[in-house]
């Protein structure tokens, strides 16, 4: 195969420009990225240029006016923080949940079967889902607002968290641990000195993959608050919705800002050992 | 591998074939096509659209046509569609003010130009929508009626509050556009009252509640309704966000689409409402037992038009002028009304006078003489008091601003911050604790 390669590109370099062509059209392995390369370049590309350029322009001329706006505006920095807020309770809940349960099930024989039952919610769409919540904290009568939205982020965004941390943690060499009891560690040291370090990629990542996605979130917030609570990804709907384009664009900016610092974060912890990235996902 | 490509290409350009063919045959059967812009759900049935507007232009000018609908959901989509892209629509149904900001912005054609005849069903239409419009934006454009040229009404509705009879007493209710602050403390209220999640529905509103409470601002007591909803000055926006956010706490929340159908199923009380949508409630609610009213507190209330406008991209003028001519015969006048509860532009002695649009109603159980009586169905368009809304212009964002302010209040976020100091606490002590084992260890090593 190798020797074919070398032989057509050779055959190529000598040929003319409408061999080139010909081969442009020729079903190769090639062929089969187009249709992704295209998705790639309409649908995550180029809605990033606009944003981009939306940010920067004030009546159709370059302007910084729409930066000067967001971070002079009390409402839209409150919001912000809220948000962040809400992102920090929610992952924290879904540490505290799910290290536990991704604890006990790597340990357990039948812990696949079980992870599968925390997965299966996920295959209902999640609108369903937050709106069977809502009729349920109604038939209740519990008030919506901000405790039922964190519950709310949490019960979508828990697999998230115990899905990496399972993964990484029933893949810890049990050996480890074991040898650590023999040298007269009791199970809490061994647990703090050699689980929770080697599972730290797993919470990275399942950090990364909570906490992103809650600041964002905007249809959770609006159905189980009633519209009452907004957050960043609300506020960032309503920028658009009220054709305030530019200052949306800034908002959606700072978004991807948070996407990128915790993608950083990720790579750092996980650049270390090429082995532990592999799987640290799922 | 070579015959494996050849069949390749063939199954594809056999399949592009088809595909084509697929689509040729549904476009080559009419002569003509006109794409309308309009509201979802804001028509009578899409199919039954298609075959009676297709008869009526095959009888008017001997060709057939196919409908194209497109929808919108707010004015602002559409303005921001029509003014920064290349879209071709041969027909719109906005509201005035967009209407306005469009004529603005050189976007419109003449309904009827010098040497076109004039559409012959536009005499059914009442005139007093074209005169309260019409000066209303003259005296922006000081152009007397200018407005008037460039659409023709549709339909038109009022802004009031949807209660439940059955709970809503008396006292509530002289209480005016205060029922949706419950001023009189009907402890039944609390926590069952919906507010709209629209920016521009909430604040006339709460302006009118200023109004009624005489609180507003110095300066602004003499100012008419019409003035008073479309102020957006710094004094006034800030009576308005105080007094919403004083109302927050008796709120069930802001909605836009699921308030209807929770006041017919008795879940909430009081619903700030649209005069079609308080409509269908009401008739809906009705089936099931429920007791449902709506009305217009005496302040004063917001009153609306819609009208067809024809865009300066309007590829097909002759059959967009022909489907005005269409929807304001008094038949289809009033299948429109049926289906979607909001009030023709067609006057109504007009449409009571006819005997096919009687029948119709029979046909559809209401009792012709009792529609036409209803004062929500047809308030006074004359009345000062009912005043049209605006666009905010540059004030908007500021009035953004303040409603985000307003939605994401700090009443819960309080006892958030306790939470994260507790967990902060609690993480901390995990840390000591760890980093004192460690240490613990160490020492053990050493020796």
């Amino acid at each position: 195969m190798a020797k074919k390669i070398v032989l057509n590109a050779k055959y190529q370099n000598k040929n003319q420009k409408g061999k080139k062509l010909k081969k442009l059209f020729m079903l190769n392995r090639k062929v089969f990225s187009y249709p992704y390369i295209a998705f790639l370049t309409l649908f995550v590309i180029a809605p990033l240029l606009l944003i981009l350029i939306n940010a920067f322009l004030v009546n159709g001329t370059f302007s910084l006016q729409n930066f000067v706006n967001f971070f002079t505006e009390s409402t839209s920095l409150s919001t912000l923080s809220d948000s962040l807020l809400v992102g920090f309770v929610t992952t924290v809940l879904c540490i505290v949940i799910g290290y536990p349960v991704a604890y006990i099930l790597s340990k357990m024989d039948s812990g696949k079967v079980l992870v599968l039952l925390f997965v299966l919610p996920m295959w209902v769409n999640f609108l369903i889902r937050t709106l069977a919540t809502k009729t349920i904290f109604e038939s209740l009568g519990v008030k919506l607002g901000m405790g039922t939205v964190i519950f709310g982020m949490v019960y979508n965004y828990l697999p998230f968290m115990i899905l990496p941390l399972h993964t990484t943690l029933s893949s810890i060499d049990k050996s480890y641990s074991e040898a650590a009891q023999d040298l007269g560690a009791d199970s809490i040291t061994s647990f703090l000195n050699i689980t929770l370090p080697l599972s730290l990629p797993g919470i990275i990542s399942g950090i990364t993959m909570v906490f992103v996605p809650t600041i964002s979130t905007f249809a959770i917030s609006e159905l189980l608050s009633n519209n009452q609570i907004l957050l960043f990804g609300d506020s960032i709907n309503l920028k658009f919705s009220q054709d305030m384009y530019g200052v949306g664009s800034v908002m959606s900016i700072i978004m991807l800002l948070f996407v990128l610092i915790s993608n950083g974060l990720i790579n750092k912890f996980q650049g270390k050992t090429v082995d532990e990235a592999r799987r640290n996902l799922w | 591998m070579k015959k494996f490509k050849t069949v390749c290409l063939f199954v594809a350009l056999t399949m592009i074939f088809v595909v084509m063919g697929v689509l040729f045959a549904g476009c080559t059967r009419y002569d003509e096509t006109l794409i309308i812009y309009n509201w979802e759900d804001y028509i009578y049935s899409k199919q039954d659209l298609q075959v009676d507007f297709n008869d009526y232009y095959l009888k008017k000018t001997g060709k057939t046509v196919k409908v194209r609908y497109t929808t919108f959901d707010t004015n602002e989509t559409m303005l921001s569609k029509l003014i920064n892209s290349n879209t071709v629509v041969d027909v719109i149904c906005p509201s005035e003010y967009a209407i306005q900001k469009l004529l603005v912005n050189n976007l419109l054609q003449k309904i009827t130009l010098q040497d076109e005849e004039p559409i012959s069903t536009l005499d059914n239409i009442n005139q007093e929508i074209y005169s309260k419009v019409g000066n209303l934006f003259a005296s922006e454009t000081g152009e007397v009626a200018n407005i008037n040229d460039y659409y023709v009404p549709y339909m038109m509705g009022t802004l009031g509050i949807l209660y439940n009879a059955d709970i809503v007493t008396e006292d509530d209710l002289a209480c005016g556009w205060g029922l949706l602050w419950n001023e009189n403390n009907n402890p039944a209220l609390n926590g069952k009252i919906y507010m709209k999640d629209s920016i521009r529905d909430s604040y006339a509103a709460a302006v009118l509640y200023l109004k009624e409470k005489g609180n507003l601002p110095a300066g602004y007591e003499t100012k008419s309704v019409q003035e008073l909803i479309n102020d957006t000055s710094p004094t006034l926006l800030s009576a308005v966000d105080a007094v919403l956010k004083q109302q927050k706490s008796k709120l069930k929340g802001y909605e836009v689409d699921f308030g209807k159908q929770e006041m017919i199923s008795g879940k909430v009380l009081v619903d700030l409402a649209w005069s079609g949508d308080a409509m269908y409630a009401i008739e809906e609610a009705e089936l099931s037992g429920v007791n449902l009213e709506y009305f217009v507190p005496e302040t004063g209330g917001n009153i609306w038009f819609d009208g067809w406008v024809i865009p300066t991209c309007a590829q097909n003028r002759a059959a967009a002028r022909a489907f005005i001519e269409f929807l304001n015969q008094p038949e289809t006048a009033v299948k429109n009304m049926i289906e979607i509860c909001y009030t023709s532009a067609v006057d109504k002695d007009v449409l009571a006078e006819n005997q096919d649009v009687v029948s119709l109603l029979e046909e559809a159980e209401y009792n012709a003489q009792e529609f036409f009586a209803d004062e929500v169905r047809y308030p006074n368009y004359a009345d000062v008091n009912l005043g049209v809304m605006k666009d905010f212009g540059t004030n908007n964002t500021q009035v953004v601003s303040m409603w985000e302010g307003i939605k994401g209040s700090d009443t819960n976020l309080t006892a958030l911050w306790i939470i994260l100091i507790v967990l902060g606490a609690v993480m901390i002590t995990f840390a000591v604790i760890y980093t004192l084992r460690n240490t613990k260890r160490k020492v053990i090593k050493k020796k």
